[in-house]
């Protein structure tokens, strides 16, 4: 039986990334640059926005990176594509930094740094992608499995 | 008559440069010659130099010798480089009736440089000035001469053309002789054998003469000369028909001759392994398509996975430290039911309880601190969701290695199989390089083409006999109005009568050559059936070999079927020499039986089986095998040794190049 979600007070309707980031993040199949597009040869090809929102979210939290502001806002994601695993990953994000609950009384705030985790996040995607090339996946697949094992150094 | 060959002597003939004997063995108990070669080496020249010898025709013109002349190449060059002529022959003695004949073909001519010539690749030409034939031969207690046409007549009695494919035999012909309609060759060799040379040439005779008589009749009487004229008429129209029914049977068996030739360059090439080959090619292609796109599909499926997974993983400790947070604060109790802030507030603004009674100062501080956790509580039903969601995220993390291994599992399979696919097209490939497709297709096409118009010269052939058939019809109703014109005017009997005997002489004659005919297609028929069954290996898998009236062979199988559609070839080959043997049992006619290749197609039971017998039942006739080295087994050699000299055993030897032979006797 499918378990009756409560509502979230003050998420936004649409999530954003950097106006400089635009282009990575295009469905357009003609975009060269973007990392999504079918066809394209990144692992994230045929992937969405919203996946790749929340890998760059995730990586900047992996690895550290403190969450970086957004120069010019692209409202493009909507939050409702994210479904609500999407969500609460954000959400505790939100949680554990300010390792109370009451910030889930107004969501907004955990989406704005949703954001910028993804924008220094995206950077760490960039650095990576360049240094492992195809096989980027590889890399993921191993450290995942680590992860995933515990049996990360 | 009893025909046998003694010597035979190639100068500059083809492969054989300069000169080159052969001594044949004419004891009747050691009846066989075996000559060795292997494939290309020169032994179908040796077929060949009899056959040009006698009657200027090379019965085992293959793709490479047809287009060469028949004198030496090497000899030729030596001619064009001494600017001289030079001659090429084959000279035969042969023992005809214990007496000796010798047969020499001659070519004479010179060779000249061909433009193209370098030094690199020295070419040349044949210009060939002379081609003759010469018979000296016994007459009278002394020797006569005869040279060109006469010489050619004289052999063709001796041995007629028309019966040289049943003792020069080409063991790949013989094969294809019942394969193809072999009813005309049936037809050819019974009328040959039947001997009714005499007896046709009586009625050619006749038939000139009752024509004579009825020219006569016509100038005689007036009255019967309309009937007579129509009758003339009609048969110059039937002899047309039958003219043309004879030149498009000879047309069609030259297209099918040319077929059967184009069958023998494709049996070389074998076109089943190539459309075989192809279709595996095409096979392999298709699976090997299939497995790249399901590698693709998998590939990526497992990169939307890992996609998908990320962030989860990359977030495992945020997400086990969440829900760490909410299990927490369900543990001491601090995520409280719901409670409507506004209630707390409300008593405190009060300053009293439900019950009335004034809030001390202890109880406002707990209601203050209630205040600040109904906050809290406010948030309970979405915590829930969210520990509930942690866990998701956390059953995802730890399924996530074994579903990663599944997806690494069915890629290493479609890899696994890619490249076994690769291996199979590669191996497959290399296989099919071995064959010229477009050759091969321009002789398929070639073939289909001939076919075409074999079906079109058919047609034309069943017209020709519908023709024959109507002035058949028309010239019975004519003879009977003349035969009527003629009761009336008795004036005329004594050619009546002359036209009326001659009528009754021919219809005779007609009977006598149908019954020949009959009877030696019956035993004919016989003697295959009892060979046949008698060579082959398995025993009860056919039970008669019939040849019906129209000379249509069967062979039928033990459950009563007409098998000889797809006899193998090797059965078509024994049922050739079963054909070969029983010609001779009827006739008696002993000339020598020289075989090319004549085990090529047999597997070594039939090998055994074949050279046991052949000997044994073409007694006294001279046997020639030309073999190469997989077909003259140990087996076999065994099996001919008693019919062997020692000096009946030659070797061919391939010299340095193709245009070049030689011949060595006893293997020395």
């Amino acid at each position: 039986m499918a378990i009756k979600l409560r509502g979230h007070n003050g998420e936004p309707r649409n999530l954003a990334y950097d106006e400089a980031r635009a282009a990575y993040y295009s469905t357009k199949r003609d975009e060269e640059l973007s990392y999504i597009r079918s066809g394209g040869d990144t692992i994230f090809a045929g992937s969405n926005q919203v996946e790749l929102f929340l890998l760059c979210m995730a990586l900047a939290k992996y690895a550290n990176k403190p969450p970086k502001e957004l120069k010019k806002r692209v409202n493009n994601i909507p939050t409702n594509a994210m479904g609500e695993g999407g969500k609460w990953l954000i959400l505790a994000l939100g949680v554990v930094d300010n390792k109370t609950l009451t910030c889930l009384n107004d969501e907004g705030p955990l989406y704005t740094e949703a954001e910028k985790y993804a924008e220094a996040g995206f950077e760490v995607l960039q650095s990576l992608l360049a240094h492992h090339g195809g096989g980027f996946g590889q890399y993921l697949e191993i450290t995942l499995r680590k992860i995933a094992e515990g049996t990360i150094e | 008559m009893q025909l046998s060959l003694d010597t035979l002597t190639l100068s500059n003939y083809r492969y054989y440069y300069g000169e080159h004997n052969l001594h044949f063995s004419n004891d009747p108990k050691k009846n066989v010659t075996v000559i060795k070669g292997d494939n290309g080496a020169g032994k179908s020249n040796i077929l060949n130099a009899l056959t040009w010898c006698l009657y200027n025709e090379e019965v085992h013109a293959d793709k490479k010798t047809v287009s060469l002349p028949s004198m030496n190449t090497e000899y030729i060059a030596e001619l064009a480089l001494n600017n001289k002529e030079g001659e090429a022959s084959v000279t035969l003695t042969i023992n005809v009736d214990g007496e000796m004949w010798e047969i020499k073909r001659t070519i004479i001519g010179y060779g000249e440089k061909d433009p193209s010539w370098t030094e690199d690749e020295p070419k040349y030409r044949f210009h060939e000035s002379f081609n003759g034939l010469k018979v000296i031969y016994p007459s009278n207690g002394d020797l006569k001469i005869v040279e060109g046409i006469v010489a050619q007549q004289l052999i063709n009695e001796l041995l007629p053309s028309a019966l040289r494919s049943f003792f020069f035999i080409d063991g790949e012909q013989l094969r294809e002789f019942f394969k193809v309609d072999a009813s005309d060759n049936l037809q050819e060799a019974i009328e040959k054998l039947s001997q009714l040379e005499l007896v046709k040439k009586t009625e050619s005779s006749l038939e000139t003469y009752r024509k004579y008589l009825r020219n006569k009749l016509q100038e005689n009487n007036p009255a019967t000369s309309l009937i007579q004229k129509e009758i003339v008429n009609k048969e110059t129209l039937q002899s047309k028909f039958k003219a043309d029914k004879e030149r498009l049977k000879k047309q069609s068996k030259d297209y099918q001759t040319e077929i059967d030739l184009i069958n023998d360059f494709l049996q070389d090439y074998n076109v089943g392994t190539i459309s075989h080959l192809s279709k595996e090619n095409a096979r392999l292609e298709k699976s090997i398509k299939d497995a790249k796109e399901n590698y693709v599909k998998e590939l990526n499926s497992k990169n939307q996975y890992l996609v998908s997974c990320a962030p989860r993983i990359l977030l495992k400790d945020t997400i086990d430290d969440a829900y760490n947070i909410i299990q927490q604060l369900i543990e001491v109790g601090d995520l409280p039911p719901k409670i409507k802030e506004s209630f707390i507030q409300e008593l405190l603004e009060k300053g009293t309880c439900v019950c009335g009674t004034p809030l001390t100062d202890e109880s406002r501080k707990t209601l203050k601190n209630y205040a600040d956790k109904i906050q809290i509580s406010e948030l309970t039903g979405i915590a829930f969701d969210g520990k509930a969601e942690f866990a998701k995220h956390q059953d995802l993390i730890s399924e996530f290695p074994e579903k990663i291994d599944s997806f690494n599992e069915k890629l290493e399979y479609y890899d696994d199989i890619i490249s076994k696919f690769e291996i199979e097209r590669q191996k497959n490939g290399e296989e099919l390089l071995k064959y010229n497709i477009s050759e091969i297709n321009e002789k398929i096409r070639k073939s289909t083409e001939l076919a075409k118009k074999i079906g079109e010269i058919n047609i034309k052939i069943k017209a020709t006999e519908r023709g024959i058939e109507d002035t058949e019809k028309d010239l019975k109703n004519l003879y009977k109005q003349e035969n009527t014109e003629k009761e009336k005017s008795k004036a005329h009997s004594e050619f009546t009568d002359k036209i009326e005997l001659v009528q009754d002489t021919l219809n005779v004659l007609k009977i006598v050559e149908e019954r020949v005919k009959e009877k030696i297609r019956l035993s004919l028929e016989e003697n295959t059936k009892k060979y046949f069954l008698s060579f082959l290996r398995e025993e009860g898998l056919f039970r008669d070999v019939m040849i019906n009236r129209d000379y249509k062979v069967s062979v039928i199988n033990n459950q009563g079927w007409n098998n000889l559609g797809d006899l193998s070839a090797g059965q078509y080959l024994i049922l050739g020499y079963a054909f070969v043997v029983a010609l001779r049992t009827i006739t008696g006619y002993q000339a020598p039986v020289i075989v090319d290749t004549p085990l090529g197609k047999l597997d070594p039971t039939h090998q055994d089986n074949i050279t046991k017998n052949l000997p044994k039942l073409l007694d006294k006739a001279q046997l020639i095998f030309l073999v190469t080295s997989s077909e003259y087994t140990p087996t076999v050699q065994k099996n001919f040794s008693p019919y062997m000299e020692v000096s009946s055993y030659y070797e061919i030897q391939k010299c340095q190049n193709i245009t070049s032979a030689r011949l060595i006797q006893n293997g020395n």
